[in-house]
């Protein structure tokens, strides 16, 4: 039973992370693959206020969501300018920029040995201990966090953003505030990717940065992509798919090394068709052109 | 060691790096130039380069016919992706979903790998050769071979980028369209194009691999350090990537010797990342006929 709530925390998790990039790759148009920095800042930044700071775990949460929204601003600001496979490349630069620095500064983030011991989720003297517990709270933040971008994705907002994306000339041209939109859509995705790093690295107690490179970031594109960017259910299924496929081979024998190397080959094969034969992923997406 | 000394060793190592990251950016810059493909899938080029020399060399025990069987694996695997990028290209796929197509196919070779070879550094059992004193200097067999390798190679380019072939693939390059509706063969372009990014790849590969054996999690960061020189090289399809590659292999050095060993990729890294902030159209560079009117 263990074993089902595990995936259904990590569905939760992943479900936060798809939703929250969906924002970016559907609704903004941009095919950025350094969600899993913020995704990784999240983790770390919760972790060394509990451990070194001592803060409770309210607080760590709301000021990892609140100093990783801070650190995006640039990253809107740079992706603002650029188009393309410029985004593409300068955000899989800056993921594997953030990595290596989450490797090299051992002081403070215990280099490649990672952060230990970190506080489960708990607020005042109750603590999530539990794997159902941990599990059904994790599902509660990603229903309220589709909810959210569902309200935001149907509001006038999403009008502004859907504009920036099909025509960006044409919409600056009709006063759309590209800078403002930009800083908002990455200040949230950016804020619930580090939501759900915060409740990952509770979760897991220990975190290193292998969780988050380069394999994480496709996994995480896989899951938008393949179930339909722009799409309200399109991450979901994304990432129920994604979670699925290496439990998949785990269950029918195979080895932690052989459970990854099939895990890298089915993702490298769900991007490389959905590339050519379906760019607009099961559910009917937005097309990127 | 005499500080002279010193920084003659790290100068030679710097160009030997160099040397292998200029050839690999030669490689890089002639397919993104071509096909507009930002080709993350040298990295399996170069992981089928290395892994079929490391195991034909258990079976031969011949270091050239390892080394002819890995450009052998490479250009196969050239092949293979040059019909997957005339795929993309047929459906008018964006270079964005270019880009994701590569990435992809480039995981698959590595999963591919470490279903077939399992996920441990396999290794070669060709002994490589004893090392040569020249003047003060120790040269290992792989700084001669990478040496060789770069001169051959760059003379060979710098002929072939001046005849009718090279002026072709400059042609494609600029505006593939205009090419092509001039009743040029553009395939055959693409053909030589991956066939030689092939035999590069396959060549770095199986030195790569007989002299620091093969896993097949680790050539992303070598292909990003190409990608960088060749992007920093400019619209050059020779010239700038060598240099670039050079640059990069002594910066590589002088930081080894001067600074940690951890911060020479997040250094790189982050040179990729400013100049594609700060100069993206210089840095990607547009052809001609996907400029903006």
């Amino acid at each position: 039973m263990n074993y089902l709530w595990h995936v259904s925390f990590l569905f939760a998790v992943f479900t936060i992370l798809a939703v929250s990039l969906d924002l970016l790759i559907g609704h903004l148009g941009l095919l950025v693959l350094c969600h899993s920095a913020f995704f990784a800042l999240g983790a770390y930044l919760s972790a060394s206020f509990m451990l070194s700071a001592h803060l409770p775990f309210p607080v760590s949460c709301l000021f990892a969501i609140l100093a990783t929204g801070v650190i995006s601003l640039p990253v809107a600001f740079a992706a603002r300018r650029l188009r393309g496979d410029a985004v593409v490349l300068g955000s899989f630069a800056l993921l594997l920029v953030t990595v290596d620095l989450l490797k090299n500064l051992r002081n403070l983030t215990g280099g490649l040995d990672g952060l230990r011991g970190i506080p489960p989720v708990h607020f005042g003297p109750v603590q999530l201990v539990s794997y159902q517990s941990q599990a059904v709270f994790a599902i509660l933040i990603a229903a309220i966090s589709w909810l959210l971008v569902q309200r935001l994705t149907f509001s006038a907002q999403a009008r502004f953003l859907h504009a920036l994306r099909d025509d960006p000339y044409a919409a600056v041209g009709l006063r759309v505030y590209s800078t403002t939109i930009y800083f908002r859509t990455f200040a949230l995705a950016s804020g619930m990717a580090a939501l759900a790093g915060v409740l990952y690295a509770s979760y897991a107690s220990y975190i290193n940065p292998s969780v988050f490179g380069s394999d994480q970031a496709i996994a995480l594109t896989a899951m938008v992509l393949l179930g339909g960017a722009a799409r309200p259910w399109g991450p979901v299924l994304g990432a129920l798919i994604v979670i699925s496929i290496p439990e998949i081979v785990r269950a029918i024998g195979g080895g932690p090394s052989y459970v990854g190397a099939v895990n890298y080959v089915v993702m490298g094969l769900v991007l490389f068709l959905f590339a050519i034969y379906r760019p607009k992923g099961i559910l009917g997406g937005y097309e990127f052109k | 060691m005499h500080l002279s000394l010193l920084w003659l060793e790290t100068a030679k190592n710097g160009l030997v790096n160099g040397a292998l990251i200029a050839l690999l950016a030669v490689a890089f810059s002639w397919i993104y130039r071509t096909t507009r493909v930002f080709h993350i899938t040298l990295g399996a080029q170069i992981l089928a380069g290395a892994y079929a020399a490391v195991y034909f060399s258990r079976l031969v025990q011949s270091f050239a016919l390892a080394a002819i069987a890995g450009v052998f694996a490479s250009i196969a695997v050239s092949m293979v992706l040059m019909r997957a990028n005339s795929s993309l290209q047929r459906r008018e796929a964006s270079n964005a979903l270019r880009l994701i197509a590569s990435v992809g196919l480039y995981f698959m070779a590595v999963g591919i790998c470490a279903i077939l070879f399992g996920p441990g550094i396999k290794r070669g059992s060709v002994p490589l050769g004893s090392s040569l004193q020249v003047g003060p200097l120790l040269v290992s067999p792989t700084d001669l071979h990478y040496t060789i390798a770069l001169i051959t190679v760059g003379i060979v380019l710098m002929l072939l980028v001046r005849s009718p072939v090279g002026m072709g693939i400059a042609a494609v390059g600029s505006n593939r369209r205009l090419y092509s509706v001039l009743g040029h063969a553009e395939g055959r372009v693409l053909t030589i194009v991956h066939i030689t990014t092939g035999v590069i790849a396959g060549f770095c590969g199986a030195f790569e691999g007989l002299r620091n054996g093969v896993e097949p999690y680790g050539y992303l960061p070598i292909t990003i350090f190409a990608a960088v020189a060749a992007l920093l090289g400019g619209r050059s399809l020779f010239l700038g990537p060598i240099i670039a590659g050079l640059v990069l292999g002594c910066l590589k050095s002088i930081a080894t010797q001067t600074l940690s060993d951890a911060w020479i990729d997040t250094a790189i890294y982050g040179i990729l990342l400013i100049a594609v902030c700060f100069w993206p159209r210089l840095v990607l560079a547009p052809a001609v006929d996907e400029e903006r009117p």
